[in-house]
């Protein structure tokens, strides 16, 4: 690539530009014409207003549940501290607040795990919310494959699938937080939960998983196959009783609507 | 798509409104009497799901048009094909009767402010927002329109007014021109220019579609919030783009503080009213004069 000369119109828009990121930091309005209506420096603070404002609106619609544990003046802290050091880099908002739940956690504070979880959860249910819409998988195309084929069948997951580990109760603050009129739950440490996040068409769910269903599911995503499942499940239950359970829990995600197809 | 007695190349659609997420069940449930929908592309550039799935719904009854926030044609950051790949494949998908941006620029040194900023009116920003345009056009396959903004901020380093400006672009470019007729009387307040001379500066056949919307007056500024009712200076200015112009495809803006979709019918009768009243009044004299 021929080094190029930055031009004059760079030059502007890199100093106005640096003048909406930093409104603080603004030495010279001398670029803005004193023809308007406003002084500069009023015409100027439209700019670096709406700026601000306009992502703090994002981050308060991608993180609902959030505004309300932390409150309004705690969660626009954070906001504006997101917006100073996580300038945008997409061309669309969507995208604007993903690195959230990273960044609660460099915050700290006695919250940070818990706030980290929550944020998290609502960052993907918004994933799962606008994933692709994959064909589905149903029964009757199972019901056509002969049973002796089963055990090398390799399936491929619709995309809105995630699974998100939890040590706070953080699914039922969520609910809690999120209702029309929000109550308060106190965080609490837990046990592992293990949640499933998807979108069964349009509609964006989530549930809890059962240690069988947590390593079954894991294996046949991680691109193992059926007769891999079996094998994993006869660790922990009777040998007989073990090619129903598989069978009974594939067909509950194929009706879920987790699977697209097969490999 | 009719066309136009004054502008006999000049599609229309007649009178619509901006798609937006609150009305999605009224307008399936109750198919309102708008005559098109103008949507922002940008809700619909996401792999799947709810959007996606009300806008083909929508789209098997409207005729629709593409309106997009992010494509940075002002900018002196390179052109994001990534981002015109997406929206190539939107295009493709719903099929619109056009596609639209603002000539504005919305981030360098790869930030995006997500906002649209005024251009300098000068040479070099003329010859460089009319070439990216063009390599735009050459990419999509088709023309696209331009929209002229609201600004607050103007530029010790313009050498011209910005209808000058605007002209130069779109003929350089050889695109079309979305005009905002609210954006015209927010910046000419905003910077002291007189609304009319810049509306009749604006190349007729390439004016393929009108912009209204509310704006919000401060003390000694007018921004472009979207959140109001048309004012009524804005009315009189579309009034006089009628006359000028003839039959150009109308829609209203409204992003902010959204009211019932009735609210938004009822005011889009009003526009219709101006507009249908001056083209009556028109007709009648014509036969008299005959
Ligand atoms: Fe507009």
């Amino acid at each position: 690539m021929k080094a190029v000369m930055k031009s004059e119109l760079h030059n502007l828009q890199h100093t106005f530009q640096g003048c909406v990121l930093s409104p603080d930091d603004v030495n010279s309005t001398a670029w803005i014409s004193a023809s308007g209506r406003a002084a500069p420096e009023t015409q100027l603070s439209i700019y670096s207003y709406a700026y601000a404002a306009r992502l703090k609106e994002v981050l308060a619609n991608d993180y609902p549940a959030m505004l309300v544990a932390l409150g309004d003046e705690q969660f626009y802290q954070l906001a504006d501290n997101y917006i100073k050091f996580h300038p945008s880099h997409y061309f669309s908002l969507r995208d604007f607040g993903c690195d959230i739940p990273d960044f609660v956690l460099t915050q700290g504070g006695k919250n940070k795990h818990w706030l980290y979880e929550l944020s998290l959860f609502e960052w993907t249910l918004g994933e799962a919310f606008d994933a692709a819409d994959d064909n589905l998988f149903t029964e009757q195309d199972m019901s056509a494959i002969s049973p002796e084929l089963w055990s090398e069948l390799k399936f491929n997951f619709h995309s809105s699938v995630h699974r998100l580990d939890f040590e706070w109760n953080t699914v039922e603050m969520w609910q809690a937080l999120t209702r029309d009129d929000p109550i308060e739950v106190n965080a609490k440490h837990e046990s592992t939960g293990v949640w499933l996040i998807w979108r069964e068409q349009l509609i964006t769910r989530f549930r809890s998983m059962q240690t069988d269903e947590q390593f079954t599911l894991d294996i046949l995503r991680e691109g193992g196959d059926f007769n891999d499942i079996c094998e994993k499940l006869a660790e922990t239950m009777k040998v007989e009783d073990v090619p129903m359970h598989a069978a009974s829990l594939l067909k509950s995600w194929i009706t879920q609507g987790l699977i697209s197809s097969i490999k | 798509m009719d066309t136009n007695e004054n502008n006999k190349n000049r599609p229309y659609l007649g009178y619509g409104l901006g798609l937006r997420k609150e009305h999605y069940d009224t307008v399936l449930a109750e198919r309102p009497a708008v005559d098109w929908f103008e949507i922002i592309s940008e809700n619909y550039m996401v792999d799947g799901g709810k959007p996606l799935d009300y806008l083909m719904r929508i789209r098997e009854h409207y005729p629709m048009v593409m309106h997009g926030v992010s494509m940075s044609i002002g900018s002196t950051e390179p052109l994001n094909f990534d981002y015109l790949k997406q929206l190539k494949a939107l295009i493709q998908r719903v099929e619109p009767a056009w596609f639209s941006d603002h000539l504005c620029w919305t981030g360098v040194d790869g930030v995006n402010l997500h906002d649209l900023m005024p251009l300098p009116y000068t040479e070099e920003a003329i010859q460089h927002v009319a070439d990216r345009i063009s390599r735009v056009q050459d990419y999509i396959g088709r023309q696209m329109l331009i929209e002229n903004v609201s600004s607050y901020v103007s530029y010790t380093d313009s050498q011209m007014s910005e209808w000058e400006f605007l002209n130069a672009v779109i003929e350089r470019a050889d695109c079309l021109l979305l005009l905002d007729i609210n954006n015209i009387y927010v910046s000419s307040y905003n910077h002291n220019f007189d609304p009319y001379t810049y509306l009749t500066a604006m190349p007729s056949e390439r004016v393929y579609q009108f912009h209204l919307a509310g704006h919000t007056h401060e003390d000694n500024l007018i921004i472009d919030t979207h959140d109001h009712p048309i004012a009524d200076p804005v009315f009189e200015l579309y009034a006089a783009a009628v006359k000028h112009f003839g039959r150009v495809s109308t829609m209203i803006e409204r992003d902010d503080n959204i009211p019932p979709l009735s609210e938004l019918l009822l005011e889009l009768e009003q526009v219709r009213h101006i507009a249908e009243d001056y083209f009556k009044d028109e007709s009648s004299h014509e036969i008299r004069t005959a």
